[in-house]
Formats: structure tokens, C-alpha cells, sequence
């Protein structure tokens, strides 16, 4: 029994097809999705996605969004999905560096660039931890 | 009868124009792609959003949060969408049209202006309460960039500065049609996401949203999971709203300077056949001139 599934960003379609099994980071926990799931609607942080089909693994780097799981149908939306060869991995450091000066001086910023700033450094660890963990 | 400098002049002015006209055609036609392929990618988004709203709210007593509740309208938002650039055909005109009818029918309340690009900027300037104005918006637009916007709508919504919010924009349909549309974004009810989803149905296939009789289970809570997801899903309208606009926008310019291309070649014609045609009498003039002098010597 396989799942169908579809990642959603609000740029593209990032996945679309069956698979066995998706793990995903929920704002509860971490959370495995296999087939016959009962319906669940939850919340996701930022964090490592990972689909499994068959001997295939797919890892992503998502941050923040929702799932939605509808007898086999998996719908996960979420700000960006990135697989290992599309992230870059200087670009992800500065961002997360450039994020982190920007917070340590949010006693003066405004509440949109503190959003902006947290919402890149989310972003950056996701593709970060992503990167390291398939590395090795 | 003009002469034939005249003419000439006037036949070189025209190519230029013409000229211009064609290059702008091609900026817009390679623009309008970009953007028509945006928008498209952004709509199974939009509609994955109102889906899981959907299953939300048949769990959750819409009474919950103030963005779904409804009440009397004192106070109107209209987030009036234009382009900032010009010649681009009826587009703006339309949109402003359309706002223009809304305010008259909904005077007795008190609007305010929400106002993106230059032209509603410049229009609505000394007329109506404008309280934001959102100029340059690129066209490679992130949704990041278009967060302030929904952040105001959202707050001020939230503060009761206004109790019903309501877009004016332009819904990109195919290169050569796009409708203006006016959709209500605030207060959130059930009707309006049914609209929305049928909307964007209508152009993509069909897909199964049988989600009747789910009993959901939800993490952390119902509540909490409605109270990321309402502003959410504002948005990813506010986003789809200005990609929309956006490819109507190049859509609409193309059209447009296709057309003034088209009616420069046929000026350009009819002046080069009203120049050869004086050109020719002027020599004709002149042959049975020379003739009769010849015929005057002989004579």
C-alpha cells in the first residue's frame, strides 16, 4: 500500500507521487507517515523532510507549514522545499550568519524585519541540517 | 497637397514609433511568460490552503476566531491592485472603474485605500483615505515581500479599523482575456472559500475534495492549527492576488503594443503609397514640362 503525495510550496510543486512512507518534523515532534494514517492536520517547523519509496530516499529541507492527511492522501504545504543538490551551502551558512547579527539587535528592529530575520535563520538551519546529515 | 519632405518625415517618425513599440512587445511578451508561469505554479498552493481551511472549519465552530467572524460594516477596506507602468491597454482603467462604482455604492460607510502600484496611488491620492501604499513591486515578487501587506490588512482587521476587506484585481484568464475581479478577503466565511476554490478550479482539472464526514485528528489542537492557518492562507491570497495581476498585467501590454505595432505598419503603408503617388506626379510635372520646351525650340 503506497501513499499519495504532494509537497506544495507557494512557488511550485515540489513533489508529486506515491510513496511508502514520509517523515516529517512537526511542531510537536517528529512525526513517520506511513500508509492507512488516520486523517491528521498539523503544523510543521523547520527541519528535514524524508520520503521514502521503495529503496529510494528522498530528503528535503521544508520550513514551516501544514499537512493534511486524507486516507491516503498526504498534502504538505510548506515555505520551501529543497532537496540536497538544490541547496547551496555558502549561500545557506551567510544567510544563517547574517540572520543571527540581525537578531542580536532586535530590541531596535521592527516586528516585520524580526519575522524577516527569524524567517531566514529557520530557513537556513533547515538546509543547514539537511546538508550536513546526507553529507557524511 | 503635402510635399514630399513632409511626408518623409512623417514616414520616418512612424518607423521609430513603430519600432519602439515592437521592442516594448518583446520585454512585455518575455516578462508575461515569466509571470503567467508564476502564477500558474502558485495556484495549487493557494488552493492546498483552502482545502486544509476547509476541513478546519467543519470542526471548528467558526465563531472561534476573529478573522472568521462576521460583523456589521461600518468600515471598508478595498486593496485596489494596478500596475505602476502605463500602456498597458484598459487594465487600470478597468480596475479603477470597478473601485469607483464600489465606493459609490458603499458610501454611506466609511473606505479606506489600500493602494498597490502607481496608478491607483495616483488616482485615489486626493479623493479617498489611502493608508498604505505599495509601489515597485517587482516582477519576480517572493511571497516574503508581499508579507507587509497582509500584515496590515490582518492587524487592522484584528484592531477593528475595519470590519470587511475587499480586492480589486486583475484575474489573469489567458493572454488575451483578463476580468477584473473583486474578492472579499476579510472576514473569512464559508462561502467565500467555496468561491475561490470553484474559481481556480475552473481552470485547472478537477481534482477530488471529498472531504466530507472526516473525522479529523489535530496537532496540536484544532485552535491552534486555525490560528496559523487563517493568516496563512491571507497571505497566500494577498501573494496570488499580485502574481495574478501581475501576468494580466504583461498579458494586457503585450496585446496593447502588438495592436500599436500593427496600426504603426499601416500608417507606415498608406504614407509611403501617398508619397509615391506625389513623387510620381511631381515627375510626370516635370517629363511634359521638358517636353513642351523641347517641342517650343523645335517649334
Amino acid at each position: 500500500m503506497k501513499i499519495n503525495l504532494q509537497i506544495i510550496t507557494p512557488e511550485k510543486v515540489a513533489y508529486k507521487g506515491e510513496a511508502d512512507q514520509v517523515t516529517l518534523p512537526t511542531r510537536e515532534g517528529e512525526i513517520t507517515i506511513l500508509a492507512n494514517h488516520i486523517p491528521l492536520i498539523s503544523t510543521m517547523k523547520h527541519g528535514e523532510l524524508c520520503i521514502k519509496n521503495g529503496n529510494e530516499e528522498i530528503p528535503m529541507a521544508v520550513c514551516n507549514g501544514f499537512v493534511e492527511v486524507k486516507k491516503n492522501n498526504i498534502t504538505i504545504m510548506t515555505d520551501i522545499a529543497e532537496r540536497v543538490h538544490e541547496i547551496d551551502e555558502e549561500k545557506a551558512k551567510e544567510a544563517r550568519k547574517k540572520a543571527e547579527d540581525m537578531l542580536k539587535e532586535k530590541d531596535r528592529m521592527s516586528d516585520v524585519a524580526f519575522a524577516d530575520a527569524t524567517a531566514i535563520l529557520e530557513k537556513s538551519l533547515a538546509r543547514i541540517k539537511v546538508l550536513k546529515k546526507r553529507r557524511k | 497637397m503635402q510635399s514630399t519632405q513632409q511626408i518623409r518625415r512623417q514616414i520616418q517618425s512612424t518607423k521609430n514609433t513603430s519600432q519602439i513599440t515592437k521592442a516594448m512587445e518583446m520585454v512585455a511578451a518575455s516578462k508575461m511568460k515569466k509571470s503567467q508561469e508564476r502564477a500558474l505554479m502558485a495556484r495549487p498552493y493557494a488552493m492546498a490552503a483552502l482545502g486544509i481551511l476547509e476541513s478546519v472549519s467543519e470542526s471548528v465552530e467558526p465563531k472561534k476566531h476573529i478573522l472568521l467572524r462576521k460583523r456589521e460594516v461600518k468600515n471598508l477596506c478595498l486593496l485596489v491592485v494596478t500596475s505602476d507602468k502605463g500602456l498597458c491597454g484598459g487594465l487600470n482603467s478597468n480596475i479603477l472603474k470597478e473601485a469607483k462604482k464600489i465606493i459609490k455604492k458603499e458610501k454611506d460607510k466609511n473606505i479606506t485605500i489600500i493602494a498597490i502600484g502607481k496608478k491607483t496611488e495616483n488616482y485615489f491620492k486626493n479623493k479617498n483615505e489611502v493608508c498604505a501604499v505599495f509601489n515597485a513591486i517587482g516582477d519576480t515578487i517572493e511571497l516574503r515581500e508581499t508579507l507587509p501587506i497582509s500584515k496590515i490588512i490582518i492587524e487592522d482587521f484584528t484592531n477593528r479599523k475595519y470590519d470587511k476587506v475587499i480586492a480589486i484585481y486583475t484575474n489573469f484568464i489567458s493572454t488575451i482575456k483578463q476580468e477584473v475581479k473583486v474578492k472579499k478577503l476579510l472576514p473569512i466565511t464559508r462561502r467565500s472559500i467555496e468561491e475561490t476554490i470553484e474559481e481556480i478550479e475552473d481552470k485547472q482539472e478537477k481534482e477530488e475534495t471529498n472531504s466530507n464526514n472526516i473525522e479529523y485528528k489535530f496537532e496540536p489542537s484544532a485552535e491552534k492549527v486555525l490560528c496559523d492557518l487563517l493568516p496563512n492562507l491571507i497571505e497566500t491570497q494577498v501573494y496570488h492576488i499580485i502574481l495574478e495581476s501581475n501576468a494580466s498585467e504583461h498579458s494586457a501590454r503585450m496585446v496593447a503594443m502588438k495592436n500599436a505595432t500593427d496600426s504603426a505598419l499601416e500608417i507606415l503603408d498608406d504614407l509611403k503609397l501617398s508619397y509615391n503617388y506625389i513623387r510620381q506626379q511631381k515627375i510626370t510635372q516635370e517629363i511634359s514640362e521638358i517636353s513642351a520646351g523641347v517641342a517650343a525650340q523645335e517649334g
